[in-house]
């Protein structure tokens, strides 16, 4: 899924009253910040699941975990993440 | 061995394990019950709903990813959904389990709704799958 793609499926979400313009700028937000920091990322992270809350990076081997992670240290705040060479589904 | 896993009901020829169950949750306050039949995925790190059974229901979005689904999908992933379905207890009897961990919400309904090997671990929960019989069972472990 492409920049464009996912920015007009969050305005869909928005238009939809499905989550807030708050929402849908904070994950576009944490994006640009993982998209900024891809190379290093990949580089380094390979098979982990790496994402961005609040500007913050966070690692985990399995998704749930740097979900729970993220949501204690900054609870409401949206988490972008990518697993790195690997599908999660 | 008595089985609580099949072909899904809309393809016979698909060997992989589906079993009927149901999603819960809450839309405009009101609780929402959907028929759902689930593809078990031991594949899948996180369960994953089609946007048409997430849109029946209130879901509050945590974050998500552009990419990391086979095929280049993105997901969205929300918490207020849960999912039901049944294992065999330690004694073989029939048990209907649930589990309200946060799923993911695909971009569109193609595909399957899947129940991954999250919720089979927080339920504690195993497989056993036959794909030639096309039989199988979850049970507790």
């Amino acid at each position: 899924m492409t920049d464009a793609e996912f920015a007009l499926w969050l305005n869909d979400e928005v238009e939809a009253n499905r989550i807030t313009e708050g929402q849908r700028d904070d994950l576009l937000g944490q994006k640009a910040t993982f998209e900024n920091q891809r190379s290093v990322i990949e580089q380094d992270h390979r098979n982990q699941i790496v994402g961005f809350v609040a500007g913050q990076m966070q690692v985990a081997r399995e998704i749930h975990a740097l979900l729970d992670s993220s949501k204690s240290q900054f609870p409401g705040r949206m988490i972008y993440f990518e697993p790195i060479g690997f599908h999660l589904l | 061995m008595a089985s609580n896993l099949g072909s899904p009901s809309s393809n016979s020829s698909d060997h992989r394990p589906h079993q009927v169950g149901k999603a819960t949750g809450y839309k405009a306050g009101n609780p929402v019950t959907v028929g759902k039949e689930w593809l078990i995925d031991t594949g899948a790190q996180i369960s994953c709903i089609t946007k048409s059974n997430g849109d029946q229901f209130d879901l509050t979005l945590t974050g998500g990813s552009a990419s990391g689904t086979t095929g280049g999908g993105g997901i969205l992933v929300k918490s207020g959904l849960t999912m039901w379905f049944e294992i065999f207890d330690k004694a073989g009897a029939p048990k209907s389990v649930s589990c309200n961990l946060d799923v993911g919400v695909k971009p569109n309904n193609s595909g399957s709704e899947i129940l991954g090997v999250d919720q089979l671990q927080h339920v504690g929960a195993a497989i056993e799958w036959d794909p030639s019989a096309q039989n199988g069972r979850l049970y507790e472990v």
